[in-house]
């Protein structure tokens, strides 16, 4: 069974108006189960409309939207419970905070599932747990802490709803690079603990390839490309006419390239572009 | 030797708990700043980089320590409010959110703002105004609202706001942080020529180290003391120290660095990919001669 | 969506309304206003449909972005109407049941009114809001009440507070949908209920609304005091307002305009009020 699917999805921004605007070009995305999937593009490539799309934020224009395997909008009073299936963290989640307590803000979510009280305190304690926040933040107000704190708050809000499949737009939007790494590898953490389905919208490549095990790149309205990290930056010239970044050392090994040497361009983590050009330089260690 | 515009002597900050508790922000910083140099404050959040800057333009008053702006020694007590405007008025700040820094519901006159408050002709502020959008390449959107704008396009506008007031050192407070790659690249473009075509003296205060290395000098702030100072290539060059300061080295760096620890002859300072390949391809081309 | 709503919206134009002076279109409209209360007899009504919709041909605004501001008054409108059909009296019975009877002058006051409201609102929103940028708006109204100054009323913080209301609101609304959609994503429910249920379901997006705002304001004040500002005294503006002769001109038609709404009440008097 797979995560999530896009079957012949559009959407359309004030259609019929003159700001009328294509967001989401009758596209087909398949997300698979039980890994950590990115969705790459620029601001305006679609991506954040998919994401919107897959919690039923916003209904396809035209299309399918399949979670599990069942149709999203079939009937829309079951909604809620596609809701529940797939949890959407918003850019920027702090912003949403408003309980008294940490502890209330993460309960929120399980409470309007009408869940037992204690279903919802082990939830809550377990997502916390997920997210690295230590027992003695839960009774704090989410406005007495820190901003990296803030964010963790409101991911785990969502965790705690148990969702079979987490879609996250920008988690590490705005953080310094050491809050950065805690809340991505938290999140890849997550994802390998409780075998769900997690979609990390970014658009920096270099993040989402040391994270993620595929990938799904979009550029204006539509998926271009779609496969292992491999498979992605082996392509890594039409990411760039895309303009996209690549990450540095796939970079660097195509500026190798280009000079004339034969080296493999599809590696984007230094160790890899280490083990590469080692293999070129024939290994010996000269000292 | 250039004229030293911002000079930090022995500077020291608290922040205040709830409960009286003083946590230091800054201890005892030093830092001069040269007229028409390019400085990034390199940090991570909270290692006080953002305090140094409100107290430069004056919204924070420091704890001890001395501050000379423009040769002259702040002292808040005697300092008339003419004075205080001067200040900020010749020394710019731009901020991180895009938004919460733009008051007019038009662009044009947004930027009209500052020289309507320094009191500047009609005539002058509608010279300054176009001036400042045709810089930051924004004239074809003067009249439009600025929430019909990206956030690179708010933060250009911002950017004119402060020009339209003519200062000579501008600080960018993590004004990159809320943008997209696109928006980051037109905010740090804007910037650089800022620096080269106007010698406007650039304080960037970031945490990314990409736009770190388009400064001329890099200082890396972590727990309010100064932890390196240099060109970008001195300071990257320190991966250890930047690693413990919460921060990115490029990939080219490490990269290079690591073949150059298993002995191969390459720079432990190369910042982009086209340096490191350019010193790849060197060795690279040495191998090919011996066979 | 939030976003769609268009009243006191602006549209850019480049129409003689678009280019008069903002404070002159201030007095014009209160002019328009009295002219519309003056009106007592059928012809007077039938001259003040033929300047509004004169109004809108000068304006260039499409027909039905000027038709969709009467629909946040429609309500207003059809009760207005509906009260008067019902409950006026008067002496030419039309039609009588049960305890409901309804006379001629309910009906032709009930038209009236109509007629009054939407001339109104639509008289009011050509003139002033689709063809005045808000910004102008508020400026005029600080330029025009600038006397009052020496009463000592903060006629220049009253407007930068308008201002800045006005450059936030697409803000706070475009916020309002993002909060509102991520606690619908938490199984927030705005939609069903009861009137209290759903007011309940509003707490979690005021909360964070306000606090942002709060957020806002504050970076809003140290942005703003870092370009200098502090207050009224000493400020120059950019754009100098210029009575061109289009002014003087129009100032003239409306006078006209109320003159001939008095002589067509005096000589064609078929009263209907």
């Amino acid at each position: 069974m797979t995560a999530a699917e896009l079957k012949n999805v559009s959407y359309i921004y004030s259609q019929n108006t003159p700001f009328m605007k294509v967001a989401v070009d009758n596209i087909n995305i398949t997300f698979e189960e039980n890994m950590t999937i990115g969705l790459i593009g620029h601001t305006g490539s679609g991506k954040s409309t998919v994401a919107q799309m897959l919690n039923g934020i916003l209904r396809p224009t035209s299309g399918d939207v399949l979670i599990r395997g069942k149709n999203m909008w079939e009937s829309p009073k079951k909604l809620k419970e596609f809701r529940y299936l797939t949890g959407l963290v918003f850019q920027y989640p702090e912003y949403q905070l408003f309980e008294e307590t940490v502890y209330k803000d993460i309960a929120f979510g399980p409470k309007n599932m009408g869940l037992a009280e204690e279903a919802i305190d082990r939830r809550v304690r377990e997502a916390a747990n997920f997210v690295g926040l230590s027992e003695s933040v839960l009774e704090k107000s989410p406005f007495d802490i820190s901003g990296g704190q803030k964010r963790r708050v409101a991911i785990a809000g969502v965790i705690a709803m148990n969702p079979k499949n987490l879609v996250l737009d920008e988690p590490a939007a705005g953080l310094d690079p050491r809050g950065r790494d805690e809340i991505l590898g938290r999140i890849r953490e997550y994802q390998q603990q409780t075998h769900s389905t997690v979609i990390m919208i970014s658009h920096s490549m270099e993040d989402m390839a040391l994270y993620c095990d595929k990938l799904v790149v979009m550029h204006e309205s539509k998926p271009i490309m779609a496969g292992t990290c491999e498979e992605v930056f082996s392509r890594a010239e039409e990411l760039e006419k895309a303009g996209l970044a690549v990450p540095q050392v796939t970079k660097l090994m195509m500026e190798l390239n280009n000079r004339g040497y034969n080296v493999n361009t599809s590696v984007y983590t230094v160790e890899e572009a280490k083990k590469e050009l080692l293999r070129v330089l024939g290994g010996e260690i000269k000292c | 030797m250039a004229e030293i515009v911002i000079k930090a002597e022995n500077l020291s900050f608290f922040y205040e708990e709830d409960d009286g508790a003083k946590i230091p922000v800054l201890q005892n910083f030093d830092l001069e700043i040269e007229k028409g140099s390019f400085v990034a404050l390199l940090g991570h959040n909270g290692s006080g980089k953002s305090t140094l800057a409100k107290l430069f333009n004056l919204i924070l008053t420091p704890e001890s320590g001395n501050l000379y702006l423009f040769g002259k020694r702040v002292d808040e007590n005697e300092m008339t409010d003419d004075e205080l405007f001067e200040i900020r008025r010749r020394i710019g700040m731009v901020f991180q959110n895009p938004d919460n820094q733009l008051v007019a519901t038009i662009v044009e006159e947004d930027v009209a703002f500052g020289p309507e408050n320094l009191g500047v002709p009609p005539k002058e502020i509608r010279q300054r105004v176009d001036d400042a959008l045709d810089f930051v390449k924004m004239k074809k959107f003067a009249r439009h609202s600025p929430h019909q704008l990206s956030g690179g396009q708010k933060q250009r506008v911002a950017i004119a706001g402060i020009l339209a007031c003519k200062p000579e050192v501008i600080i960018f407070d993590e004004s990159t942080a809320m943008l997209d790659p696109l928006g980051r690249a037109e905010v740090m473009s804007t910037i650089e020529t800022l620096n080269k075509e106007f010698g406007t003296t650039i304080v960037l205060i970031t945490h990314y180290m990409e736009e770190a290395t388009k400064a001329g000098r890099v200082v890396v702030i972590d727990n309010g003391k100064k932890l390196l100072d240099g060109t970008p290539k001195e300071v990257f060059k320190e991966t250890k120290i930047l690693r413990k300061a919460g921060l990115d080295i490029p990939q080219t760096t490490l990269l290079l660095q690591e073949l150059a620890d298993m002995g191969y002859d390459l720079p432990r300072n190369a910042l982009t990919p086209e340096e490191g390949a350019e010193a790849l391809a060197k060795i690279l081309s040495e191998k090919e001669k011996i066979k | 969506m939030l976003k769609d709503i268009t009243l006191g919206q602006f549209f850019p134009g480049n129409s003689v309304l678009h280019r008069l002076d903002p404070r002159v279109k201030i007095v014009i409209c209160i002019a328009y206003i009295v002219g519309i209360f003056l009106c007592n007899s059928l012809a007077a009504y039938i001259f003040l449909i033929a300047m509004t919709v004169l109004l809108m041909l000068i304006s260039q605004l499409p027909v039905k972005t000027v038709l969709k501001g009467i629909q946040p008054v429609v309500v207003i409108i059809i009760f207005t109407a509906v009260l008067n059909v019902f409950w006026r009296g008067g002496e030419t019975e039309l039609f009588s049941f049960w305890i409901i009877t309804i006379y001629l002058e309910g009906v032709t006051s009930a038209i009236f009114m109509m007629i009054r409201i939407i001339a109104l609102v639509i008289g009011t929103c050509i003139i002033l809001t689709y063809t005045t940028s808000p910004i102008a708006l508020t400026d005029a109204i600080e330029r025009l009440l600038s006397p009052l100054r020496i009463f000592k009323i903060p006629v220049h913080e009253f407007a930068m507070m308008m201002t800045i209301a006005l450059r936030f609101i697409p803000t706070l609304i475009e916020e309002t949908d993002k909060i509102m959609n991520a606690q619908k994503a938490r199984g927030s429910d705005f939609s069903t209920g009861s009137l209290a249920e759903r007011a309940k379901a509003l707490v979690p997006v005021l909360v964070p609304l306000f606090i942002s705002s709060f957020r806002r304001a504050d970076e809003l004040a140290v942005a703003m005091e870092c370009r200098c500002y502090r207050g009224g005294s000493g400020r120059t503006r950019m754009t100098q307002l210029h009575l061109a002769k289009r002014d003087f001109f129009s100032i003239l038609l409306t006078a006209l305009f109320i003159a001939s709404v008095l002589l067509i009440n005096q000589y064609f008097p078929i009263y209907v009020v």
